[in-house]
């Protein structure tokens, strides 16, 4: 059905996802090519379309729910691009039966319920490796199938805590904190696509297929790799302390003229900081020997955040950012979603697509980064309401007939309502 | 030993940056034979904190290349650049950054999948800059939301949205090695990690683009609490359905008719004082048995793990043999476990990092890997 110049033209899979990591999995895929037909019951959806939730205005086109909110979320419009959308009641034999007929003809399954979800569905990597032999499955538990934590059940938040990465974050002193609201989702998202892909490469040179089990906390630890194993050698837990990093002081963000605006500013080296202080009017500073040099200036830096500030509170953090890089030294504003939208260089690397969906209107959203010069991929179609392609996928894919397509409605197993 | 998902595949690593060496490490345990080329200085990640303090390793550089072979080539000069070339035209993928030509690559070997990974690529208007975690987060839109309302944005920890670059490149790679098998063609995979780190960010921007709102840092913490026990932090998030769980494992089960907490909105305006309440009950306890008392109710729970529990105390990752170890040439070192447990290609690391051989075209292969180079 789907026709996108992706690498993985060509490719179907089938999508048991739900909130952020497994969605963006299939996304990515999608983007790449394959064909993503996005599974839900209509009696449990995907978690993001968020239907028993308590509503609130800021995810919704113009603050407005509308009729079918669970249309118009925009947690799940934002990561459900150029996906089918297929409503199976799969705990009805009929359902689960037709669920079997389309992996029989896929190349891929996707999920992130937690461990052993999809055994308990009927559609788990023994079951559909008998209807296609070289299938490949991945499931993204949290914590892995096995061990003490199997049955526990995580989200990007607790995902985070466990990974060990919020006891290194944090005010000196202060709690633990998570980060990117819950950054290790889209990292599971990631982590997800990168292991389905190499199994297609051992697929396409051995015709072998086989189960992944992307275990999330363990993949996410990756990301910190070098900090674990420093502990280990220093046999210390390493303590959060702001912004601070080894290699550049001062390394932090200061308060920029307005409401809540800050930029970063990464000093590295000593001529940085000889230069940033010509710069902001500081000339007492560049020479005071408590912070020529790197040394001294790194065990003093929590000192220079009232003198930093009373330069860069008088201007732009977009101005000092652009003024600091142009002379070298790294310097970022600190943007929110509304700054994403006006940013020159995201524009420049056409990181927003305008799309139009059925029931959410015309929007700028988001893509993904991946440039390929041949094959590009691409974001083409927004995220599809609830149960929009059922009769399509199941009259042109598996050759249901009409009257067939409206015993399923009537007897409930499929729906573009939700039940 | 076991097959291997990339047997067969040989890789180039060029890259000079984390998401470069990280994207060709991931490569590397899957099964490509990976050769990081470097210059007789060595690469630049080798003298790149953190240290280990008794060998002066760099532990982000063990870390980014174990399983890897090097290769020293001086390309300032001839012969170097002829070896190089001799290197490129064998290779199945190339990863590169700013300094190489990579057009020149496409041209010569057309088969090979040229990466670029950079920090705001070679075009547009911040190709100039230079950046860092920090400033990838800062420009991301996530750091923004990352702390209290009342003080600095926090960035986070270490180089994460490099490494998620790094995923990123290796998505982008495999793409192409596959799609070539019917192209028969190779092609130019480019990824900024700052518009990588963008991409990841939360969907607050999303959110803006549909309803005008802003979502503040600290705004909207509520369904999610960390509260201290006696002896470590715990994250708790607690849905709708199990907030009278959470009530009662707490021992306070009368918090779950509180006219305060009843209804989701409701928390949401109280959230502080259902933490006050909370954490009263649970500053005594050990942070085990909180967890275990919310498991027991499944409400969703971790405990902020410290990073020498995770080696010594987690039984999860022990039942899991999760940590492993590698040969260095100062001795057996940990390493973290397979990110992806495959059942037919499971990840095989051939080794510790490779020793630098100085001597312009002299190759080492990884860590007393039992393997001729």
């Amino acid at each position: 059905m789907s026709t996108l110049p992706g690498p993985l033209t060509g490719l179907r899979v089938l999508d048991f996802t739900t909130a952020w990591a497994g969605p963006m999995t299939g996304r990515i895929l999608a983007f790449l090519g394959a064909e993503v037909i996005k599974i839900e019951s209509s009696k449990r959806l995907d978690g993001w379309r968020q239907h028993t939730a308590v509503f609130n205005p800021k995810r919704f086109p113009d603050g407005e729910a509308g009729e079918r909110p669970y249309n118009r979320n925009a947690l799940f419009n934002s990561q459900n691009f150029n996906k089918l959308s297929l409503t199976l009641d799969t705990k009805n034999p009929t359902g689960l039966s037709l669920v079997h007929r389309l992996a029989a003809i896929s190349d891929i399954v996707i999920c992130n319920f937690s461990a052993g979800t999809l055994d308990r569905m009927g559609v788990g990597y023994e079951t559909l490796k008998t209807l296609k032999s070289d299938i490949i499955v991945i499931e993204m538990p949290g914590f892995g199938n096995s061990g003490a934590l199997a049955t526990a059940m995580a989200n990007g938040a607790t995902m985070e805590m466990a990974a060990g990465m919020c006891a290194m974050i944090g005010y000196p002193d202060g709690p633990p904190t998570t980060t990117g609201q819950v950054y290790p989702d889209p990292m599971g998202g990631y982590n997800g696509a990168a292991a389905v892909l190499t199994a297609l490469m051992h697929r396409q040179a051995t015709g072998e297929g086989q189960y992944i089990e992307m275990p999330q906390v363990e993949a996410s630890m990756q990301f910190i790799g070098e900090e674990l194993l420093y502990a280990f050698a220093t046999n210390s837990n390493p303590q959060p302390h702001g912004n601070r990093v080894r290699w550049a002081a001062p390394h932090d963000a200061y308060r920029a003229a307005g409401t809540d605006q800050w930029v970063t500013i990464a000093v590295e080296t000593d001529e940085e900081w000889q230069t940033l202080c010509r710069l902001a009017g500081f000339p007492g500073l560049a020479s005071d020997e408590r912070y020529a040099a790197f040394a001294n200036r790194w065990d003093n830096q929590d000192a220079l955040r009232e003198t930093i500030e009373s330069w860069t509170s008088q201007h732009s953090k977009f101005d000092i950012a652009e003024q600091l890089q142009a002379t070298g030294i790294r310097a970022a504003p600190v943007q929110d979603s509304a700054d994403l939208h006006a940013s020159p260089y995201l524009k420049a690397r056409n990181a927003f697509v305008r799309l139009t969906h059925p029931e959410a209107g015309t929007h700028d959203y988001q893509t993904l980064p991946f440039k390929l010069s041949e094959t590009p991929g691409a974001q083409t179609t927004a995220s599809p309401c609830l149960g929009a392609h059922t009769r399509q996928i199941l009259t042109e894919i598996l050759g249901l007939t009409a009257s067939e397509l409206d015993e399923l409605d009537r007897s409930g197993i499929t729906s573009n309502i939700p039940a | 030993m076991s097959r291997q998902a990339l047997a067969g595949f040989t890789v180039l690593d060029l890259s000079e940056s984390v998401a470069g060496q990280f994207c060709c490490r991931m490569m590397a345990d899957f099964g490509a034979d990976v050769t990081l080329v470097e210059n007789p200085g060595g690469s630049s990640i080798r003298s790149t904190g953190p240290f280990d303090p008794k060998t002066g390793e760099s532990l982000l550089f063990f870390h980014l290349n174990h399983g890897k072979a090097s290769i020293t080539i001086d390309t300032g000069s001839e012969a170097g650049r002829d070896a190089l070339f001799a290197l490129l035209d064998k290779a199945d993928a190339v990863v590169v950054g700013k300094t190489i030509d990579r057009e020149e690559i496409a041209r010569r070997n057309p088969r090979c999948i040229v990466g670029f990974i950079s920090d705001f690529g070679d075009d547009g208007p911040y190709a100039h800059w230079r950046g860092s975690e920090m400033i990838f987060q800062a420009l991301s839109g996530m750091m923004y939301v990352n702390g209290r309302p009342d003080r600095e944005p926090l960035y986070g920890v270490g180089h994460r949205a490099s490494y998620a670059a790094g995923v990123g490149a290796y998505i982008g790679l495999l793409s192409a090695l596959y799609a070539r098998k019917s192209t028969g063609r190779g092609q130019i995979v480019s990824l900024d990690v700052a518009m990588n780190t963008s991409s990841m960010a939360p969907p607050s921007s999303l959110e803006y683009a549909y309803s005008g709102i802003r979502v503040r840092r600290g705004d909207d913490r509520q369904p999610f609490m960390s509260l201290k026990c006696c002896d470590s932090w715990v994250g708790v998030w607690i849905y709708p359905h199990t907030w009278a769980s959470f009530c009662e494992a707490i021992g306070r089960p009368e918090m779950a008719s509180d006219e305060r907490f009843t209804t989701g909105a409701l928390r949401q305006q109280h959230w502080a004082e259902a933490t006050a309440m909370a954490q009263e009950m649970v500053g005594n306890l050990p942070s085990d048995d909180l967890v275990d008392r919310l498991m027991k109710q499944r409400v969703l729970v971790a405990k902020a793990y410290q990073a020498l529990e995770l080696r010594d105390k987690v039984q999860h990752l022990i039942d899991r043999n999760y940590w492993q170890s590698v040969e260095t040439d100062n001795g057996p070192r940990t390493i973290l476990g397979p990110a992806y447990r495959f059942s037919a290609t499971p990840r095989t690391v051939r080794g510790g990092p490779p020793p630098h051989a100085p001597a312009n075209a002299s190759e080492s292969a990884p860590a007393n890997a039992g393997r001729s180079a």
